[in-house]
């Protein structure tokens, strides 16, 4: 990471700014940009009459967790967590076992039809989720799975997008690595465990967190394929509770927003910078 | 309710023309290129400005501001929309009383027809600048500085010319910024092109300094206007880039 841009000094110093004034404008974005999760983490700890002041009292005077617990007595959130979990963390394991091996496969391997079967995979990348929303629907009914939490995994098994990270960060390991260890005795699958993985490091990680935080935000299919509060993730628990309070209960209402985002909100924070290189780099890649 | 016809018959372009008959189509069609027009120009300034200052030497509170900047890429559609629901409430929310402090009278927002696509904007510009911003930040961050110091002090006043180099980059930018320099920045990477650094400099030839009329920004063409109004094409060897390319040693 470069430490030292001497283009932005000049341009400001041109522009007639200094760096105080740099940190100001920054700390001023960055106060809008926050505001809004702020703003609603203040009022889930309000007590309902501290709500409505005269003026915005941006730190609670009277702190409170009750709105949290309203929440729970009204809405199965807790169990809309482990939902959510065990969704997010279904699809990541298999993830993690379907697209290595398919990477591999399209990074080393030459056979007829390889080049129109990556093509599939593309083209699976560039599909966007609204337009197989129908057919998936069809054949998680023939299967009979409608409403269970395999129906909001089982489309997202077999990523396109994993393949394609993955074949990439496996391409650029030199073939003379593969072919010294098949002389010793290293089978493909050994190697793939053995080397491609281990370098492919970064590249895991960074599809992991972009996994986690594609499914753990997914509304359409989730609300497409369930019915009953049983089986529902966060985010549609979130709306339909919003739609059954018909928004008055604010600092409640709140609280569920607040409690819907903070389990990654936490992971985001501690692991920024992770995070931040992850999608800095998939979206260099993909 | 009509029973389903038996026997589908084919009826050409009928459903089309009835699409385009409805108002309510044009309507939504309007509302699409407004959100479209509007969202789209601003989040990307907003991004690519923000990628530039952050790209600046900022010590820790470098991660505070990205922080700041991305987390909201990372909150679900639901929740996002929570928030802005309960900042934008006519009565009690949070924007209509600041804005009542400077002296604005209240506005419904989102049950307000002129005002609802705005608010959306607005929420849709919020969530999804971080993102660009990073992806800006990623090509910044992976030009080489060599590069910048060559290029500022020739009239490239700003290191997001460089982000072109990354293809990701690239395609958002060069909807925002058709300006002559990029013309030849992008040849400049092409081997073999004309404006390529690796052709050897005529020794007579000496770097020059920008005279004004070159740095116009001219939509879409690599070329400048001259002062009678004809297109003028800025001869190859003149390139002010490319001299200070070739002639970096003895530039400045």
């Amino acid at each position: 990471m470069r430490s030292r841009s001497p283009t932005l000094q000049w341009a400001l110093h041109r522009l007639g700014l200094n760096r105080l004034l740099l940190h100001l404008l920054l700390i001023l974005v960055s106060a809008l940009t926050a505001a809004p999760y702020f703003w609603a983490l203040s009022t889930s700890l309000k007590e309902r009459r501290d709500v409505f002041t005269a003026v915005p009292q941006w730190i609670p005077t009277n702190p409170t967790l009750q709105n949290y617990f309203d929440l729970f007595h009204m809405a199965p959130f807790g169990l809309f967590l482990v939902n959510s979990i065990i969704v997010v963390t279904g699809i990541l394991v298999v993830q993690l076992v379907t697209a290595p091996l398919a990477a591999y496969v399209f990074a080393r391997l030459r056979f007829r039809g390889s080049g129109f079967l990556f093509a599939l995979f593309l083209i699976q990348m560039m599909m966007p989720i609204h337009a197989v929303v129908v057919p998936n629907y069809l054949t998680i009914n023939a299967l009979g799975l409608l409403d269970t939490r395999v129906a909001m995994m089982l489309p997202f098994w077999a990523s396109g997008y994993a393949v394609f990270l993955l074949r990439q960060a496996f391409r650029q390991v030199p073939r003379d690595f593969e072919d010294a260890a098949l002389i010793d005795g290293c089978s493909g699958i050994r190697f793939l465990w053995n080397v491609l993985i281990p370098l492919a490091k970064p590249t895991i990680i960074a599809f992991s967190l972009i996994s986690v935080v594609t499914h753990w935000n997914d509304f359409l299919w989730p609300l497409i394929v369930t019915d009953t509060p049983a089986v529902r993730t966060l985010t549609i628990g979130l709306a339909m509770f919003v739609q059954q309070e018909s928004g008055a209960d604010w600092p409640v209402l709140m609280a569920g927003t607040v409690f819907v985002t903070l389990p990654l909100m936490i992971l985001f924070l501690v692991y920024q910078r992770k995070f931040i290189e992850s999608f800095m780099y998939a979206g260099l890649k993909g | 309710v009509e029973p389903v016809h038996p026997e589908p018959y084919f009826i050409g372009l009928e459903n089309y023309a009835a699409m385009f008959d409805d108002p309510l189509f044009w309507r939504v069609v309007q509302n699409t290129v407004v959100y479209v027009a509007g969202t789209i120009p601003i989040t990307m300034a907003l991004a690519l400005t923000m990628a530039i200052l952050l790209n600046e030497r900022l010590g820790r509170m470098r991660n505070v501001y990205r922080v700041a900047a991305f987390y909201p890429t990372m909150i679900p559609m639901a929740a996002a929309a929570m928030l802005w629901v309960w900042l934008l409430n006519p009565g009690i929310g949070l924007i209509n009383h600041y804005l009542a402090a400077l002296g604005i009278a209240r506005i419904e927002w989102l049950y307000n027809m002129d005002w609802a696509l705005p608010a959306i904007m607005v929420t849709s510009i919020w969530k999804n600048f971080g993102y660009f911003m990073l992806i800006y930040l990623a090509g910044l961050q992976n030009l080489p500085e060599r590069a910048v110091r060559v290029g500022q002090p020739r009239g490239c006043d700003l290191p997001a010319e460089g982000a072109l180099d990354h293809p990701a980059a690239a395609g958002a930018h060069v909807g925002v910024r058709h300006r002559g320099r990029h013309h030849h920045l992008l040849q400049r990477l092409r081997p073999g092109a004309p404006h390529d650094p690796r052709r050897a400099r005529q020794p007579h030839e000496r770097p020059r300094v920008l005279h004004l009329p070159e740095r116009l920004p001219v939509l879409g063409l690599g070329h400048g206007l001259g002062a009678d109004g004809r297109v003028r094409r800025r001869h190859p060897r003149r390139d002010p880039v490319h001299h200070a390319r070739v002639g970096e040693a003895g530039a400045l």
